[in-house]
């Protein structure tokens, strides 16, 4: 695949991102929802202005932009493999790893080596919007689920043994 | 295109076998099946992934995930225990405490309290914020032990023969401050249980400590996690390879817990069939039988997740799972920017 391709690629991911968040915000209108996700908003904006600068370096190595380590400040496993799985879903993607060099150090490495058509960076880069989006209609999904309301509902938890 | 049927089991089953278990990671990668794209495509996964509720309650919930990597599933358990904020009892003034509880582990008791207020109203506060009413709940607990009068003669239980004999998580009184009187109108801060034994006291001793809460996330310590448990499982599958019949067929049924495997009559004959085998436990006893080998297959079905949810008592549990997908979300939203920053790039 060309460089070219690629970037019209990733403007359909952009694209995704943009419906996505619509459909979120069709959805909060209705109902509780709509407080609940002002908040979590106005909690994002905080935590935004939270984030050090040093929360991803670069780790020293070649200068080749496809094969890049990247360590991550206070993340652990919870990222690390979701984001891994997400970064290997990428065809232009060769090899993909997290790594927890010492428990005792808050301190995630991605490794990340790529084909020519793109680079660690972009990878990086897509991995972040893909799991931002199966996030995001994972919530959708759960909610649409929810008030379907077609499951067992007790109160006390006194459902039947089926 | 669809795989031989030997590869399509390493792609999607974990394979269950009499002393191990194989095929456990998870390979559905791109390059990796020839005819199978394993790419990412968002429409693909809207296609193939589904929620199904089980059941709910107002402290527990068992879902199941199908469509999704372990590794997505078991981020949304770990912010689940570690990452989705509560309200918690941080800082104890003590003025006075006369019981035998010493002050430190009276202070580890009241924290483990959990508080019944919704975390989203309030703010995290930083080491150099003072108390406001934005980040701060305040409970007072005052009490002292003494004798009852007119207790029965010879009356030997505590509880008759003192007032306070125990103190309970009841006893907490929560002071509003600010504008949390008029913010919590309607649904008053308190503990999520009465009766949470805290000390116990006997005539004379008193307690009288001033309880601030602050909101923090389960990594930081266990008291703020707002989950119980939260746990998920592989569905299990059990795949009858070879017809088992006659007393085979009962002895079959024992292998499994009730419910599982159903025994029906087939040309006279009696014949083992699985009917629900999301009820096993995957205990494996059935493959230590001689007759069963090459019979019977069990396996896991590698996407499918059934989630088990149980609250604490301060986020409903329907609440804390959409909770947890958004932290992640709100974690990467965060993270944009300082990759950016660290590429010299502009966002």
């Amino acid at each position: 695949m060309s460089p070219a391709k690629t970037r019209t690629h990733n403007e359909d991911i952009d694209e995704d991102v943009s419906s996505a968040d619509e459909e979120m915000a069709l959805e909060g209108t209705e109902d509780m929802m709509e407080t609940e996700e002002n908040t979590e908003d106005a909690d994002a904006d905080a935590e935004e202005a939270m984030v050090p600068a040093d929360k991803i370096e670069i780790v020293a190595g070649s200068s080749d932009p496809t094969c890049m380590t990247f360590c991550f400040k206070e993340e652990d496993h919870t990222l690390g493999n979701s984001l891994r799985h997400m970064v290997m879903k990428n065809p232009l993607v060769d090899y993909c790893g997290y790594s927890i060099p010492h428990p005792s150090e808050a301190k995630m490495n991605v490794h990340i080596q790529t084909t020519d058509a793109t680079n660690a960076v972009e990878a990086l880069n897509k991995g972040f919007d893909d799991l931002t989006d199966l996030c995001q209609h994972v919530i959708s999904k759960f909610k649409k689920e929810l008030k379907n309301g077609n499951f067992e509902y007790s109160p006390e938890g006194n459902w039947s043994q089926n | 295109m669809s795989l031989p049927e030997h590869l399509e089991t390493l792609r999607t089953r974990v394979v269950i076998e009499k002393d191990s278990v194989h095929n456990v990671s998870s390979s559905d990668y791109p390059h990796q099946y020839p005819g199978i794209d394993s790419s990412w495509n968002l429409e693909k996964f809207k296609e193939q992934f589904q929620v199904k509720i089980n059941r709910l309650s107002d402290l527990e919930m068992e879902f199941d995930l199908i469509g999704v990597d372990a590794s997505i599933a078991n981020a949304f358990r770990r912010i689940l225990l570690a990452e989705v904020a509560t309200m918690a009892i941080e800082k104890v003034y003590v003025m006075n405490n006369t019981s035998i509880i010493q002050d430190e582990v009276l202070a580890h008791r009241l924290g483990l309290i959990p508080i019944k207020a919704d975390p989203l109203l309030f703010d995290f506060k930083g080491e150099e914020d003072g108390p406001t009413d934005l980040n701060t709940i305040v409970f007072k607990l005052n009490v002292k032990c003494e004798r009852k009068e007119g207790a029965p003669k010879g009356a030997t239980d505590p509880k008759d023969l003192y007032t306070n004999s125990q103190v309970l998580s009841k006893d907490l009184v929560w002071e509003p401050k600010g504008e949390q009187a008029e913010r919590f109108a309607d649904d008053p801060i308190r503990p999520v249980l009465d009766d949470i034994l805290i000390a116990k006291l006997r005539p004379g001793q008193e307690i009288d400590v001033e309880l601030h809460c602050h909101k923090g996330v389960g990594k930081e310590h266990a008291k703020w996690s707002p989950v119980a448990t939260a746990s998920y499982r592989l569905l299990p599958e059990i795949k009858i390879l070879k017809p088992i019949t006659g007393a085979d067929a009962t002895k079959f049924q024992k292998c499994f817990p009730p419910g599982v495997i159903d025994i029906v009559e087939e040309n006279g004959e009696k014949l083992a069939k699985v009917v629900n085998a999301r009820k096993d436990t995957v205990s494996r006893e059935v493959l230590r039988h001689k007759e069963f080998e090459d019979k019977v297959r069990l396996t896991r079905v590698r996407d499918h997740f059934i989630f088990n949810i149980e609250s604490a008592g301060a986020i409903p549990p329907q609440d804390l799972f959409v909770q947890a997908v958004g932290v992640l979300i709100e974690k990467i939203k965060a993270i944009k920017p300082a990759l950016a920053q660290a590429t010299g790039e502009s966002a």
